[in-house]
């Protein structure tokens, strides 16, 4: 990929991913820093990734799991609770109040490291960006029985820490 | 009229993209109870916000950053972690107490000193004439220099670590770092889903790690494969053993690893911690 195809990918999909970035740091210079970080990713696989078919949808993916791992990262660097919280917390914060949800973190931190990145992918478009089981499923290229499946799983491990979560849809 | 349910991001980005079609997009206004009108404030207020980002962080400016940040060959941020937690029952951790825990000795196959240098001073790789075995050494970081810490040191929460490996020939292989709580850190490769490569000769991993507050010991890993090696499988295998053995409060030492695999073997660095009371 040479330097216009880039600028071009950025025109088109850098505001994107540079938003994306913003909701899950919530940190602006973070914020940029892992989205130039994205587009490293991007140009460093060039080779590999299919940008023609849905760009959008691959960057918004590549830009998820990188902040998240960066989220991760920065927990562990630090130990100490900062502004950038686990996603899970984005849940949770759909269904309780932040008191309730301090109380939770580290249950919630624990269990959210523990899944598959596509998990918390899926996870994160059907309770925090409530997409329904086929968008989802269309997302992530997987049937929406799968897709089910993992949230039903993921949502027996939550439920005791988090109540009034999302049910996942029956059909 | 105001949506009870805010399209989702995604989908939102994706129809300002143009992916969709009117009828798709039709079919999104109605699953997530849309009106026209909200939709249309939708994607203005993001195109206004495109332009915002596009005049805050123009597109030579951003670009410029991305390939400079991609020629960069080592980049010294902290980690990624892969890191895998344990929530023991208290049942477990009573049984430790009866568990087949055995321990293991603290051997190395390095020949450690302690004399403080400039880490900066070698290259990151450097090839190993006549290297006989699998080498890991822990750097701790004190700057400007870092010094090389001996097994068994002691350690504390909010040190930053540098690990180094020497390999006499490229394997397949992992290294990973088990603490006083029975966490997994995978320390290379940097993710689960990448190929686990050890390079020949002595490696620097180009990230820091710091240490937690977990109590008694940091036990680092390196495994060294003849074969290709699944890390989720492996990781997992690990978890599974250790699931047999428990983390107690009166043990500073770590467990011994079985052999994981028939083509495989393990060096083992291991640093130790204060003792925390814990409630």
């Amino acid at each position: 990929m040479n330097q216009a195809q880039l600028e071009q990918l950025y025109v088109d999909h850098g505001p994107m991913v540079i938003r994306r970035c913003r909701a899950l740091l919530r940190h602006e210079q973070d914020a940029l820093e892992a989205s130039q970080e994205v587009f490293v990713k991007v140009l460093e696989n060039a080779h590999t990734l299919d940008l023609n078919t849905s760009p959008s949808s691959l960057l918004y993916r590549i830009a998820t799991n990188h902040c998240l791992n960066r989220i991760r990262a920065q927990k562990h660097r630090a130990k100490q609770e900062t502004q950038q919280d686990i996603l899970l917390l984005e849940i949770a914060r759909h269904t309780e109040d932040d008191t309730v949800l301090v109380e939770k973190r580290s249950s919630l931190r624990h269990l959210f490291r523990r899944q598959q990145d596509s998990t918390r992918y899926i996870a994160i478009l059907y309770w925090v960006e409530e997409m329904t089981l086929k968008e989802v499923a269309d997302e992530v290229n997987m049937s929406v029985s799968g897709v089910r499946k993992r949230l039903r799983q993921l949502k027996e491990q939550i439920e005791p820490t988090v109540d009034n979560l999302r049910e996942v849809e029956e059909h | 009229m105001s949506t009870h349910h805010p399209i989702p991001q995604l989908l939102l980005e994706k129809i300002a993209s143009g992916v969709y079609s009117q009828e798709q997009i039709s079919q999104i206004r109605h699953e997530h109870h849309i009106s026209a009108e909200d939709l249309q404030a939708a994607l203005e207020a993001l195109q206004e916000d495109n332009h915002a980002i596009l005049n805050a962080y123009p597109r030579e400016e951003f670009t410029k950053a991305v390939f400079n940040l991609a020629q960069q060959p080592t980049q010294t941020t902290t980690k990624p972690t892969y890191r895998r937690h344990f929530a023991l029952s208290a049942a477990a951790i009573a049984a430790a107490a009866i568990a087949i825990f055995t321990f293991g000795p603290l051997t190395t196959s390095t020949s450690p000193h302690n004399a403080p240098q400039p880490i900066t001073q070698e290259p990151d790789t450097i090839r190993l004439k006549g290297a006989q075995q699998d080498t890991l050494r822990l750097w701790k970081a004190q700057e400007p220099t870092a010094t090389l810490l001996k097994q068994g040191e002691t350690v504390q929460e909010g040190d930053t670590l540098q690990i180094e490996y020497a390999l006499p020939k490229q394997t397949h292989g992992l290294i990973l770092s088990i603490d006083g709580e029975h966490t997994i850190t995978l320390h290379a490769p940097e993710n689960a889903r990448d190929s686990a490569i050890l390079k020949e000769g002595k490696q620097r991993l180009p990230y820091s790690y710091t240490l937690d507050n977990a109590p008694y010991y940091e036990q680092f890993v390196l495994l060294s494969c003849t074969q290709p090696v699944d890390t989720t499988e492996m990781l997992e295998r690990i978890e599974e053993f250790l699931h047999t053995t428990s983390p107690s409060s009166s043990q500073t030492k770590p467990p011994r690893l079985p052999q994981l695999r028939q083509d495989c073997s393990t060096s083992t660095y291991t640093l130790l911690k204060p003792r925390k009371d814990r409630p």
